[in-house]
């Protein structure tokens, strides 16, 4: 019957209707007419399976305890926040996909998280183009320069350039590179080699690893070979742990520092980081009234005893940062919301953050140890820098 | 000579590692010719098993003998309910160990969390071998690798059990006909194959990270050892192990690691192209 009374030139012009009558809605109007009382709607994307599977779940409980405050506290100018969680299998198609049905499917207005730097090139690769905000909240190897992406984590000369002119004033003049094969580790070396060179210093060798490493002996050997003053690891996820067990059974008598080492490895082995320095922008340890609410509420949400790392510390900064944004902007309209992101200010558990004008947040640098309890002593607090990305003005 | 003896370990380390980890797939796939690709599983199943141990105060050399006898009990329950309904079906049998796989992932991951798993391996320290050091523990791991390996190759060439199954492996009507149960013989070696995957997850522990999807690592090369040494024939594997990881280790000395593997895999692939049965077929 409904063969007989819709013709194709009915159906096309239904479909031109609705067509029409979308555009009008998701285009003809303010973002904040057309859903003003309906909750906004955040993606949360990163690796709860696969590499960095022991990252990805203190990251999502940070994004999660954030979102409960602001919604506790009468959501974004009065709009709740409700929130999709989707896995990026720590994999660049994975990372792909999903951050496409969190923008098509989901229609998210922003979307917050990642680890691995291949995700974050991978997410970007969609995002952006969209014109879809997307921040990031890793430490990692900067050098983007995209008007739809901001990073809540430490580029280079936040984290490796002030790392290194403390190693080289105290551990010597020479290092050694061990990481895994991608992006984050092969230009992180780039700066770490430009930083030795600027302190009269020299890297004299570098190793990169494919995922899933299980003998890191020859690395090792060649390691010794070199004899550098201390080795600088930059191995990612699960295989970290794989190379501190073996470099501790190897005997080696240099230091070992990792800007990937945090709390989350140190509660989990203890003995493995105990000894070993890093530099994050945040430390559990650290002894501020902010942080310690913060530590509270996440204890009472998650358990006392679990482990915060600063990964987690900067998904919830960029939770509240696009909270305020959008107030700012009174409306969650993306272009406005970026322009907003660059004028507001959050009194994060590492101090007050804001974004610098090429989108990267500036934050803290504290050089750290690990003690044999899986926390951090500071050995030098380097405070709040600027990030620096060359070239970079948005 | 001082260079050669740390590589001459480490080559013997990587090849007792593809050891223990093939050798249960040795049977799994390589005899029974069933494609499990929750392999990796069983030897995460045995690292867990060893976890358990250690949080209740037991220790590694008692987690050594348990953990064989859980792989066991696991594999043959599996073997039971799910895996003997697949025989005659290799697509299945991907389907249903795939699904497998990806379940105990997530159950261990639901029971231990995230977080890798804290373990202690016996023999912290290092020894010195004609001036290097060399972690002692890998010289333990080479040598019972090695004694596990000797262990199957008799099971297999001298008891009742490897007789049967061999047996009903070459005509499972042929052996039936003459009295072998060759039900009960297949639950077994299945189960048998599950419990060295999870000794060798015993082994592994201390080298490397505990978590739910540490089995992921070995399963593609566990494969490949079995394949390029010779489906179908337990000595097959010692071939597999030892070129794949003798090669690995000596091209990473010269190039760089990730290459190396690349190389080796185009090696394994080169081989298989002229010797498609294995280099030690059965």
């Amino acid at each position: 019957m409904i063969k007989k009374t819709l013709t194709r030139r009915q159906t096309l012009g239904t479909i031109g209707l609705g067509a029409t009558a979308a555009a009008t809605a998701t285009l003809g109007m303010p973002a904040v007419l057309r859903a003003s009382n309906g909750p906004i709607k955040l993606g949360f994307l990163s690796g709860l399976t696969g590499l960095e599977t022991i990252l990805g779940e203190t990251q999502l409980n940070c994004f999660k305890l954030a979102v409960s405050e602001i919604n506790d506290a009468g959501g974004i100018a009065g709009r709740q926040i409700d929130f999709v969680v989707e896995d990026d299998q720590t994999t660049t198609r994975g990372a792909i996909e999903k951050a496409r049905k969190l923008i098509a499917e989901d229609e998210v207005d922003a979307t917050i998280g990642l680890i691995a730097s291949l995700t974050h090139v991978a997410a970007r690769s969609v995002t952006t183009p969209a014109k879809k905000l997307l921040i990031y909240t890793t430490y990692y190897e900067g050098e983007v320069c995209e008007r739809y992406f901001f990073s809540t984590g430490q580029i280079p000369n936040q984290q490796i350039v002030p790392s290194v002119d403390w190693l080289t004033a105290n551990e010597g003049k020479t290092t050694y590179v061990i990481g895994s094969d991608y992006v984050w580790p092969r230009k992180s070396a780039e700066a770490v080699k430009a930083a030795m060179e600027a302190k009269g210093g020299a890297l004299l060798g570098e190793d990169f690893v494919p995922f899933g490493t299980q003998d890191f002996g020859p690395v090792f050997d060649r390691v010794k070979a070199a004899d550098p003053d201390f080795v600088w690891v930059m191995v990612a996820g699960s295989d970290l742990i794989t190379c501190l067990k073996q470099y501790q059974s190897f005997g080696f008598k240099q230091q070992l520092f990792s800007n990937g080492l945090d709390e989350l490895f140190s509660f989990a082995h203890p003995e493995l980081t105990a000894g070993t320095i890093s530099n994050q922008a945040y430390f559990m340890n650290l002894d501020t009234g902010k942080n310690r609410a913060f530590k509270k509420a996440y204890g009472e949400m998650f358990g006392a005893d679990k482990p915060i790392n600063a990964i987690g510390e900067a998904a919830y900064d960029a939770v509240h940062l696009y909270k305020l944004a959008v107030e700012k902007a009174g409306t969650t309209e993306t272009e406005a919301v970026i322009d907003a992101l660059g004028e507001v200010e959050f009194d994060a558990p590492q101090g007050k953050v804001g974004f610098a004008a090429n989108n990267v947040m500036r934050s803290n640098s504290i050089l750290a140890r690990g003690n044999d309890k899986g926390h951090w002593d500071t050995i030098d607090n380097f405070g709040q820098i600027d990030p620096l990305v060359p070239g970079c003005s948005l | 000579m001082e260079s050669f003896v740390p590589f001459a370990l480490n080559a013997l380390t990587l090849i007792s590692i593809l050891l223990i980890v093939s050798i249960g797939l040795a049977i799994i796939f390589g005899l029974m010719n069933v494609i499990n690709l929750a392999h990796g599983e069983f030897i995460t199943i045995g690292a867990f098993t060893l976890v358990a141990i250690q949080a209740v105060g037991g220790s590694f050399w008692l987690a050594l003998l348990a953990a064989p006898a859980v792989g066991y009990a696991i594999g043959f329950a599996l073997e039971k309910t799910l895996v003997v309904r697949v025989y005659r079906n290799p697509l299945h049998a991907i389907l249903v160990t795939w699904g497998l796989s990806l379940i105990i992932q997530q159950v261990i991951q639901l029971i231990f969390g995230p977080a890798p798993q804290r373990v202690v391996g016996p023999f912290p320290g290092f020894v010195t071998i004609a001036g290097a050091n060399y972690p002692a523990y890998r010289l333990f791991l080479i040598g019972f690798a090695l004694s596990v390996f000797v262990g199957v190759i008799l099971l297999f060439k001298k008891s009742r059990f490897g007789l049967d199954l061999r047996a009903s492996i070459q005509s499972t009507e042929m052996a039936s006909v003459m009295g072998v149960n060759a039900d009960r013989i297949n639950a077994q070696a299945f189960a048998f194959g599950a419990a060295l995957a999870a000794l060798a997850g015993v082994l592994l522990a201390p080298l490397t990270a505990v978590t739910a999807y540490m089995g992921i690592n070995y399963l593609a090369r566990s494969f490949f050892v079995v394949l390029v040494g010779g489906a179908g024939s337990i000595s097959g594997v010692a071939a597999g192990s030892g070129i794949i990881g003798g090669l690995e280790t000596a091209l990473s000395y010269q190039i760089p690691a990730t290459v190396a593997q690349a190389l080796v895999l185009i090696l394994a692939i080169v081989i298989l192209r002229f010797r498609p049965r294995g280099i030690l077929p059965s």
